[in-house]
């Protein structure tokens, strides 16, 4: 394999060292101390030692995913922040595309137009999709994206140490974004819901938001799939407190629902992920961040962006713009501290949007909001719920037997994934979690979730 | 252009937005009583969008050749040499991106229990136990989703083992040396420290005399890479590690530069507690143009004082651990530290790219991996050496391990040509350029690294180019600071893709400009 990869392999590097006039590679190392050598470096554990044949990996990776379960997707009701979605086979074959695959971050743009091109694409139909301006090439996903949301907010609305977060956010979210905040002396409000359905108690958050909040945090939808129409009302008190408004989108939601920008947001967030992207076990994924074109939130932006402009003929040419609020030129006052980011999957995601414009992704938002609508009316027949309103993906799901119980015998017995579990103040004593649709599930696939939640509580554990 | 140079196709492919709308349907199935349970129950109207996004959408064929046309005037590993300094861009097997994105795993949800999905878990937990060996480190987490990321992972765990020690109003500095890559003091900054640069002295190394002055009761750690931004390695590093560890400080290991000493010298072993490395350098992973890539941090088991805690608990992130009574991996999240920095356990393809590399070459194949490396670095000297016009700051007698930064300082200074005209020409020539202008403490850097991977015909092609740049800056240097004359389009006007007036960071932006006519 070695020989594979490194041209010619030993007998190579040792025509090398001879026109370099090295005696031995070790002279080349000679300035590494003896006591830090590592005595046994080549006996040590790693891989197999030794290098291995293309065949032998191929069968040794093989035998470990064949100890991965991937379920059949029409049973796959798993949510919780990572979505199925159909991935069409075009996208797959953008991203084997060797150019793109295998291309650095663009730092020079003639070389690079058609990368920068493509990722100015990404920009601008997120911007489209957002109704927002000023779209950076990604984060690592939602949750790093939120998190350098609310640091942005602290540069901007200067001086004020207090983000109001609404309690309804996805818990993991709110947790990275706390991560983030805690060594900058930022205290987060988190402001009340409702416990069956995480709709946004106004009073609440009245007193939650202040002359002293930098920014609110708000999720359409919420973390149990509630499309909260008292998000306007917040936006309203956010921007009469001087706050910036933070709104995290659903991108297929916003293909319906009013979206980031029709609410007012000054920075708009979300993840990428549920437009084809895979699951992947947690990532890649896509984090997308996007602003107003106001010069004092876009000097505090973070992250990559790619901008049009002529090249020395007057030609349209695209590359890297506002290069001075990153870190390989601000340093210790950068904006944010990324560079290795998810270009390559918000290309897909391009891909992936325009290979439906507009009318196919509302088709596609319309169907999995017809997907919620009918499985929410299931679970009612089947008592299996308590939710009311507008549901947009995921709504709760209640059970006879704790939650946790039923998914594992839904699971068990019927090869469906189902959940999260709620967590407090939602989860009523344990027996609710989440149920997440898919645009291509049929009425007998949402039959089936039913009726495996009514037999899992029957079952025995 | 000029006849026999290499030419970059020149497509003037329309943006995807300039499209007209052929309306497509889906790809997914779709049922039509899904749809119609939608359009039965309206959107409340205050919830609806009002406004219509300008999406439109293309038939398949369109697609296909608009990724076909940008990516032809794209240029990665696949096309020739990308020697960028720091980055290691060596060539991607395509052993591993068989298996981790055409396979199953595209189809895993992270929620998924861990019953069902062992065979990954097993191989995050081996690549967990050959990181370590890898770095002479104890412990790893493969949380973070880049260097950058890992860089945040480490320094929020030094912040969060001085606050657990009680001593984090006093240790509010973190010291960086002057050649160190930009995230180290952003990732510092953003964890809330101090950053106290620490310059470089004439032999490479950091200046001891500097370090002593700036290391103090304030010191909460310090970061550094080893081998050095410059390729050199850093000789005194125990010394360091000693001054660092005397003050209650950690240190921090950048391995960004891996690829330079593997089988040399373990950064654990040097002295430091914390060490992430950057999958999508060492580890082959693709670098997609700018990410995906994972940025795994290991640790020293050193003890949070009077805790009973080690560094890798508070820690952010999960680890997969072996439940030996179950005979099960399980992914276990810390939870008395620092707190998840990204949403869920792992940036899990990168990671099995990883792994699928390191399975590969083993210990032995890893050695040798950097041994070319290294060697390829020293045979683009010795042939660069004794070309008017460039420079190699720095000890120059020293070995370069895996990269070096030669200086176009002279060749600047006589013709007016620079470090950013040679990488234009570098373009022209079919070329990716280096990495220019860093480190920032060589003047007019070109930061060349070629990686084991590299041929040394395109070597030697590499360095016959720089001479012919040299030549041309003498002969026509007007013609040498016009370049890229073959690329798809000529040098980019950075002036105006920058001034407020003239911003446009999206076609929505250009469109309401020329609207109202301004631009
Ligand atoms: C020396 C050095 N440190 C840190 C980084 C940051 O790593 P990443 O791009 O994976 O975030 C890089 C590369 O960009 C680097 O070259």
């Amino acid at each position: 394999m070695i020989d594979k990869w490194i041209p010619g392999g030993e007998r190579e590097s040792e025509k090398l060292l001879e026109k370099i006039g090295a005696g031995s590679v070790e002279e080349l190392f000679s300035d590494i101390p003896e006591g830090l050598r590592p005595e046994n470096w080549d006996s040590l554990p790693i891989g197999r030692r030794v290098p291995l044949s293309e065949q032998e990996v191929s069968e040794i990776v093989e035998e470990l995913l064949s100890r991965v379960e991937a379920y059949d997707p029409h049973r796959v009701f798993l949510g919780g922040g990572a979505y199925s979605s159909y991935t069409p086979a075009y996208v797959d074959f953008i991203l084997s595309m060797g150019e793109i695959l295998t291309s650095y971050t663009p730092y020079q743009a003639e070389i690079s137009q058609g990368l920068l091109q493509a990722l100015f694409e990404y920009q601008s139909l997120i911007a489209e999709l957002y109704d927002m301006d000023v779209v950076n090439s990604s984060h690592y996903d939602w949750s790093t994206a939120a998190a350098e949301a609310a640091l942005m907010s602290l540069r901007v609305v200067r001086g004020r140490r207090r983000i109001a977060v609404a309690g309804s956010v996805n818990p993991w979210r709110l947790e990275v974004i706390r991560s983030y905040v805690e060594p900058h002396d930022v205290k987060i409000d988190v402001i009340g819901t409702d416990t069956l359905d995480g709709r946004i108690d106004q009073d609440l958050a009245e007193t939650a938001i202040t002359g002293e909040t930098a920014a609110v945090y708000v999720e359409i939808p919420n973390a149990l799939g509630l499309v909260d129409e008292t998000v306007k009302l917040l936006a309203d008190r956010a921007h009469q407190k001087g706050a910036l408004l933070i709104v995290g989108m659903d991108p297929v939601a916003a293909a319906i629902y009013a979206p980031p920008g029709e609410l007012g947001a000054d920075i708009a967030v979300g993840d990428g992920q549920v437009l084809g992207l895979g699951l992947n076990y947690g990532g890649p994924y896509l984090g997308i961040m996007a602003t107003r074109l106001d010069m004092k939130l876009v000097r505090q932006f973070p992250g990559r962006i790619i901008g049009l402009t002529r090249d020395s003929q007057g030609r349209r040419a695209y590359t890297m713009i506002l290069q001075t609020r990153e870190q390989h030129i601000r340093r210790a006052k950068a904006t944010s501290n990324i560079t290795t980011n998810e270009s390559l999957m918000s290309i897909l995601a391009a891909a992936y949007i325009a290979g439906h414009g507009r009318t196919g992704l509302e088709k596609i938002a319309h169907a999995v909001r017809g997907n919620t609508i009918r499985l929410s009316r299931i679970l009612e027949r089947e008592n299996l719920t308590c939710a009311s309103g507008e549901h947009f993906r995921e709504i709760p799901v209640r059970t006879r037997c704790p939650f946790e119980q039923a998914a594992s015998n839904a699971r068990r017995s019927h090869g469906i994934l189902v959940g999260p579990p709620l967590w407090e103040p939602y989860s009523q004593h344990d027996t609710r979690g989440l149920a997440a649709v898919a645009e291509y599930h049929t009425g007998r696939d949402l039959e089936r979730l039913a009726e495996a939640l009514t037999a899992a509580c029957r079952e025995p554990r | 252009m000029e006849s026999g140079e290499w030419r970059q196709q020149v497509w003037r492919e329309p943006l995807l937005l300039e499209y007209p709308d052929r309306r497509p349907e889906p790809y997914a199935s779709i049922e039509p009583a899904a749809v119609e349970a939608s359009m039965e129950k309206p959107v409340p109207p205050p919830l609806k969008r009002r406004g219509k996004p300008n999406i439109p959408g293309l038939s398949e064929p369109e697609i296909i050749r608009h990724y076909t046309r940008l990516s032809s005037m794209s240029y990665g590993v696949d096309q020739g040499p990308v020697p960028l300094g720091s980055c290691t861009m060596k060539y991607n097997p395509r052993i591993a991106f068989k298996h981790v994105f055409t396979g199953r795993l595209r189809r895993v949800h992270p929620l998924q229990p861990d019953e069902t999905v062992q065979g990954l878990l097993e191989m995050l937990y081996q690549l967990q136990e050959w990181l370590a060996h890898i770095l002479g480190m104890d412990t790893c987490i493969l949380h973070p989703a880049a260097g950058a990321h890992g860089e945040l992972a480490g320094v929020l765990t030094i912040r969060k083992y001085h606050e657990l020690a009680g001593q984090l109003s006093v240790k509010r500095e973190i010291i960086v040396p002057d050649s160190a890559h930009g995230t180290n003091p952003a990732s510092a900054s953003m964890a809330g420290f101090r950053v106290v640069e620490v310059p470089t002295g004439p032999d490479g190394n950091v200046d001891m005399e500097a370090l002593r002055s700036a290391v103090g009761e304030s010191t909460a750690g310090l970061m550094l890479t080893n081998p050095s931004t410059l390729g050199l390695f850093e000789e005194r590093i125990e010394e360091i590690a000693g001054l660092v560890h005397k003050v209650g400080g950690l240190l921090y290991y950048d391995g960004a530069n891996l690829n330079g000493i593997m089988g040399y010298a373990r950064p654990g072993d040097m002295g430091f507690d914390i060490a992430h490395v950057n999958v999508h350098k060492t580890f082959s992973s693709p670098h997609g143009g700018g990410g995906p890539g994972a940025g795994p941090v290991c640790f020293k088991d050193v003890e949070v004082p009077g805790t009973g805690l080690r560094l890798s608990d508070i820690a952010p992130g999960a680890r997969v651990v072996y439940d030996e009574r179950e005979g099960l991996y399980r992914v276990r999240w810390n939870t008395r530290g620092v707190g998840r920095i990204r949403m869920w356990a792992f940036n899990t393809l990168p990671l099995v790219w990883a792994y699928i590399y390191i399975l590969s070459l083993g210990s032995v194949g890893l050695r040798r991996a950097t041994e070319r490396a290294v060697i390829n670095t020293n045979y683009f000297l010795s042939l660069v050496r004794g070309i008017e016009g460039y420079t190699l700051p720095y000890a120059p007698g020293r070995p370069r391990k895996h990269e070096a930064v030669l200086s176009a300082k002279p060749l600047e200074r006589e013709t007016g040509v620079n470090a950013e005209d040679v990488a234009k020409g570098l373009l022209d020539r079919g070329f990716y350029a280096p990495t220019i202008y860093f480190p920032l403490i060589v003047d007019e850097a070109l930061m060349v690294e070629f990686t084991e991977t590299e041929t040394p015909e395109n070597i030697q092609a590499y360095v016959r180019a720089l001479e012919e740049i040299a030549a041309e800056a003498r002969a026509s240097p007007e013609k040498a600071k016009s370049r890229p004359l073959n690329t798809s389009v000529g040098r980019v006007d950075q002036v105006y893709a920058n001034r407020p007036r003239t911003l446009t960071p999206s076609w929505r932006v250009y469109l309401r400009r020329a609207r109202e006519g301004g631009g």
